[in-house]
């Protein structure tokens, strides 16, 4: 039978925990990925688990951060998911939340550290300041240049290349058809249900048909809305990271920088996981960019992320460098994701957007709970995709 | 030192066949030329030289190397080249929107940059471990590892040398021990005697080669007459020993290379095992590039594509040698001519037809020696079941992160969607290494196939990543920007040049 | 002493100091750290495997090298570094024995 309740685009991270949520909540769930599980930024990113207003939320002036402090509550709920989601799924995940530093090294990020602190506490995110020796025996290994440091105890890192594929065994567990190799080439809407073209190796049908659609497809997002005649502006950013060698445990923190773009923590393995939003360059083909291939490394950039590393823990330079590679993030115009209906009359869906790794289950558990209940626990009506609606107004009922 | 300022027409990372037949034909037509190598001095492994502080006294005697010799003196002395030597090449990448390539690198912690209008690339190949319980011990090496410890260090690695695999390869090196003074504990040939025997059938192959096959019989006549114990049919079981490989035991097998659980097994007494059942092509490089690979079962797993005159599917980029398929030091000889005339028409310095007609004769040249290689790429060939005989259930497979025959397969069985060599390697560490993969690829690749039911070219290579070695991060950091490492303030992300 | 040098030291460069994990040992110049290690039955790098390669890619035999001459002790793979007078190796990454 090829009639399900809801049709997964998008086999990463939040596609898979969408489906397990989903198919646990006893709906039908068919999920489609073209590639490989976890192929993409899901299984590429830092594994960071931060649930500090970021780097990139508030660099940008008081008034913005004030707006961006809206997801804080999300962090918090994201932040319970993860300290029960090895539990809950049966598997080791790396999940390792041990508390995170933001770093100082400069008067202006200590400033912005105090207020970003002020925002959190509104917000019941609990960050304590740390300083002179209370930060050094907080974190012996940082070096000389910082200066003060924000700490959130339940911040941390899991690891991205377990994570995706262990939601694929619990839905799949749960009831759902988990597809990597099966592309949806083709959405057709006709009698209330959607019609989905199925193309790829591993494709189990032609066609299936489901009652909702669940776009999940990270960066590139857009194009899949598109299939449904929907626009989802989803731009894809190019980001490279970094891994050293293994070293002896001593970073135990997610370490980040206040006003710079670095984020740091050390796996398990020993290996130290060094990232924080360098960008790498999308190679072009006759002119335009082509997403198909891997971003291209910018040796500078790696030579400037690693240089910030080396400056908050100095151990880092008696590493090696064993790999650097480059994967593409979706982000939104306005940096908030997209959570919702982007059609309500037809029953299309998108869970997108940024810190998707961090907060991806808390978008797959509150989807599941949207599109299963109709409501959810946690207010989202700050990244209801509703906000397209200048756009998909014009759209709307071309499916 | 960065070369920063100098854009060479050519960058050859390699110094052995290949890449000095290329210099010699570059060089020859005024073309400015780096070479790049990891190694102290040129040669390659096939001629890996001694140091030179030590005597050149019978270095690689023999009609074999002659040829070979003749090339790497004359280069040598070519005034107009230029050598980087004892240096680590990290990548290949085109220059952005410039014309050619930017190639980055590491010598003595020192990071290095060069530009080029061409490249190529012949870093050659390495032996593929076997996997068996020990295989990972003190005292297992590569056969080609025993063999560059004699010819460039002059030192016999072991008090009691034991060798075993599938390769012809092994004889030589085991002669050569011999010859040294050094003790033979054993050789042992996973296929039968007669299948080793088999290439006196061959009769054109004998007249066309007949110093090779001299030489090889030469050398199964001398260990025979030293006493040396020849096994045919005997592969690893397990190499054992407290510390060290002490014992080495031999399993019979057929000649599908199954195991004949009803003959019995042998033990013989050696401190080193020297293996040698395969050889991997080195095309991390080229792929870093992106330069299309093929699969090739018999000669090196990912090979580089290339067209007549040895180009990569990148422009500009050129391969030869071992990284197109192991076929062995003539071939790759061949093959850098041939990349050497590429590479002169790509730089403008002779036209298309020219190049035709200066290849022509290296081109029968190759024909010739790429059948002779296909035909001893098929008697040297691993019997099909052999890897998976002498590995057993739980042997390591990825010797840098310690991953064992077991957790891939308690991966694959327990999540259906890993489909690529890739993703497994995300899954279960095999590959993320100090040696980026390059030596549990071919053994954790043929597991999954064996698994999956699936050939192993639909599981693609590990990506090839930069850097294609790991590098120092103190030096990666010192040959940064001055000013943007200097920054200590918020504006750290100002644009930097 | 395990394996041996092949005409002793004749045709090798002239006798140099070099220490192995602290204690004095035969070398030549011109030798690379690996060829001790080989010689003098250690096992090099990672703790329970032994050096594979000789050419660089396994980093099975990392040592980590002092010398009176430099401020820093640095890792490196034996068989690519020549051994040099008045230089203290170590076994392992980080001087781990």
């Amino acid at each position: 039978m090829n009639r399900y309740d809801v049709l997964v685009i998008g086999g990463g991270l939040i596609g898979c925990a969408s489906a397990c949520y989903l198919a646990r909540r006893g709906l039908r769930v068919f999920l489609a990925e073209k590639n490989d599980l976890n192929s993409l930024a899901s299984g590429q990113n830092a594994g960071s688990l931060h649930f500090q207003l970021e780097h990139r939320l508030i660099e940008h002036g008081d008034a913005l951060a004030a707006q961006f402090a809206q997801v804080l509550p999300l962090n918090a709920y994201a932040s319970r998911l993860w300290a029960g989601l090895e539990e809950d799924l049966g598997a080791s995940l790396g999940v390792r939340m041990d508390g995170g530093l933001m770093l100082a090294a400069t008067d202006e990020e200590t400033e912005l550290l105090h207020k970003k602190q002020a925002l959190e506490s509104k917000s019941g995110i609990d960050t304590r300041m740390l300083k002179g020796a209370a930060l050094r025996a907080c974190a012996p290994y940082l070096g000389e240049d910082v200066r003060a440091a924000s700490f959130l105890a339940t911040e941390g890192s899991a690891n991205p290349r377990l994570v995706t594929l262990a939601y694929a065994r619990a839905a799949a567990k749960a009831g759902a058809g988990v597809y990597a190799g099966c592309e949806v080439a083709a959405l057709s809407r006709g009698g209330g249900v959607w019609r989905a073209d199925l193309i790829g190796a591993n494709a189990p049908a032609a066609r299936i048909c489901a009652d909702n659609v669940l776009n999940a497809a990270g960066a590139f997002a857009g194009r899949a809305a598109l299939l449904a005649h929907l626009h989802l502006p989803v731009m894809p950013v190019p980001l490279m990271m970094c891994v050293t060698d293994r070293a002896p445990p001593a970073i135990p923190h997610l370490v980040q920088r206040a006003g710079a773009r670095l984020s740091m923590k050390q796996a398990r393995d020993g290996n130290i996981i060094i990232g924080g939003g360098w960008p790498a360059r999308f190679r072009t083909a006759n002119g335009t960019p082509d997403f198909s291939r891997r971003p291209k490394l910018i040796h500078s950039n790696v030579a400037r992320n690693l240089a910030l590393a080396v400056q908050a823990a100095p151990l880092v330079a008696q590493r090696r460098l064993l790999r650097c590679w480059t994967g593409v993030v979706g982000v939104t115009p306005d940096q908030l994701p997209y959570l919702g209906a982007v059609s309500k009359s037809s029953g299309f869906y998108a869970a997108v957007g940024g810190s998707g790794f961090t907060l991806g289950p808390a978008y797959a558990s509150l989807m599941a709970e949207l599109i299963a209940t109709g409501e959810t626990s946690l207010d989202i009506s700050a990244y209801d995709p509703a906000r397209l609606s200048s756009v998909n107004g014009f759209m709307e009922g071309a499916a | 030192m960065t070369n920063e300022a100098t854009t060479y027409d050519a960058a050859i990372v390699g110094a052995g066949p290949a890449g000095l037949a290329a210099a010699r034909e570059l060089s020859s037509r005024g073309a400015r030329v780096v070479i790049l190598d990891e190694q102290a001095r040129p040669g390659g492994q096939i001629m890996r030289q001694r140091p030179a502080e030590f005597a050149e006294d019978g270095w690689l005697s023999g009609g074999l190397y002659r040829k070979l010799k003749a090339l790497l003196r004359e280069v040598e002395s070519l005034r107009e080249l230029d050598w980087s030597m004892s240096t680590t090449v990290l990548g290949v990448a085109d220059a952005d929107g410039d014309e050619g390539f930017v190639l980055t690198a590491v010598r003595a912690d020192e990071s290095l940059t060069f530009r080029a209008k061409t490249v190529l690339c012949c870093n050659g190949c390495y032996e593929r471990p076997a996997v068996f319980p020990g295989a990972v011990k003190p005292g297992v090496m590569g056969a080609g590892a025993v063999q560059t410890l004699l010819k460039s260090q002059k030192i016999v690695a072991g008090d009691a040398i034991f060798f075993a695999g599938a390769h012809p390869f092994q004889l030589l090196v085991a002669a050569q021990i011999a010859q040294a003074g050094g003790r033979i504990a054993g050789v042992a040939f996973a296929q039968s005697r007669l299948r080793v025997l088999s290439i006196l059938k061959e009769p054109w192959l004998l007249v066309s080669h007949w110093r090779v096959f001299a030489t090889a019989f030469g050398n199964l006549v001398r260990l025979r007459r030293a006493g040396v114990p020849l096994y045919f049919g005997y592969a690893m079981k397990e190499a054992i020993g407290a510390n060290r490989v002490e014992t080495v035991i031999l399993q019979p097998v057929d000649s599908g290379g199954r195991a004949r659980t009803r003959a019995p097994t042998k033990r013989v007494d050696a401190d080193l095992l020297a293996m040698s059942y395969a050889f991997e092509a080195s095309s991390e490089l080229a792929r870093q590039v992106g330069a299309q690979s093929r699969w090739s079962e018999l000669s090196g797993g990912w090979v580089a594509t290339h067209s007549q005159l040895m180009e990569s599917s990148v422009p500009g980029l050129f391969v030869a040698g071992e990284v197109t398929g192991v076929a062995g030091a003539d071939a790759s000889l061949v093959e850098g001519c041939l990349a050497g005339l590429g590479m002169a028409v790509a730089l403008g310095s002779i036209d298309a037809e020219e190049a035709a007609r200066c290849a022509a004769p290296h081109r029968r040249r190759l024909r010739n020696l790429l059948r002779f290689a296909q035909y001893l790429a098929r008697l040297a060939a691993v019997p099909a079941q052999l890897f998976e005989t002498m590995a057993g259930a739980s042997a390591v497979v990825c010797r840098c992160e310690g991953v064992t025959r077991a957790d891939i397969a308690e991966a694959l069985a327990g999540n259906a969607q890993i489909s690529t060599a890739n993703s497994l390697k995300l899954f279960t560490r095999a590959g993320m290494g100090l040696c980026q993969g390059r030596l549990c690829y071919a053994n954790a690749a043929a597991q999954m196939a064996a698994q999956r039911g699936a050939r192993v070219e639909t599981l693609g290579p590990f990506q090839a990543q930069w850097p294609a070695r790991p590098v120092s991060i103190a030096s990666l950091i010192a040959a940064g920007d001055e000013d943007c490492v200097a920054s200590r303030t918020t504006k750290i992300r100002k644009p930097c040049r | 002493m395990r394996g041996k040098r092949v005409d002793g030291a004749s045709g090798r460069g002239k006798p140099i100091e070099v220490r192995l994990n602290g204690q004095p040992v035969e070398a030549y110049e011109g030798e690379t750290v690996l060829a001790l290690l080989i010689l003098h039955g250690e096992r090099a790098g990672a703790p329970e495997r032994g050096p594979f390669c000789n050419m660089g890619v396994c980093h099975d035999c990392l040592v980590t090298l002092s010398h009176s001459d430099q401020a820093h002790p640095r890792e490196a793979r034996a068989c690519l570094t020549a051994a040099t007078d008045g230089m203290s190796v170590f076994i392992g990454p980080g001087g781990r024995r």
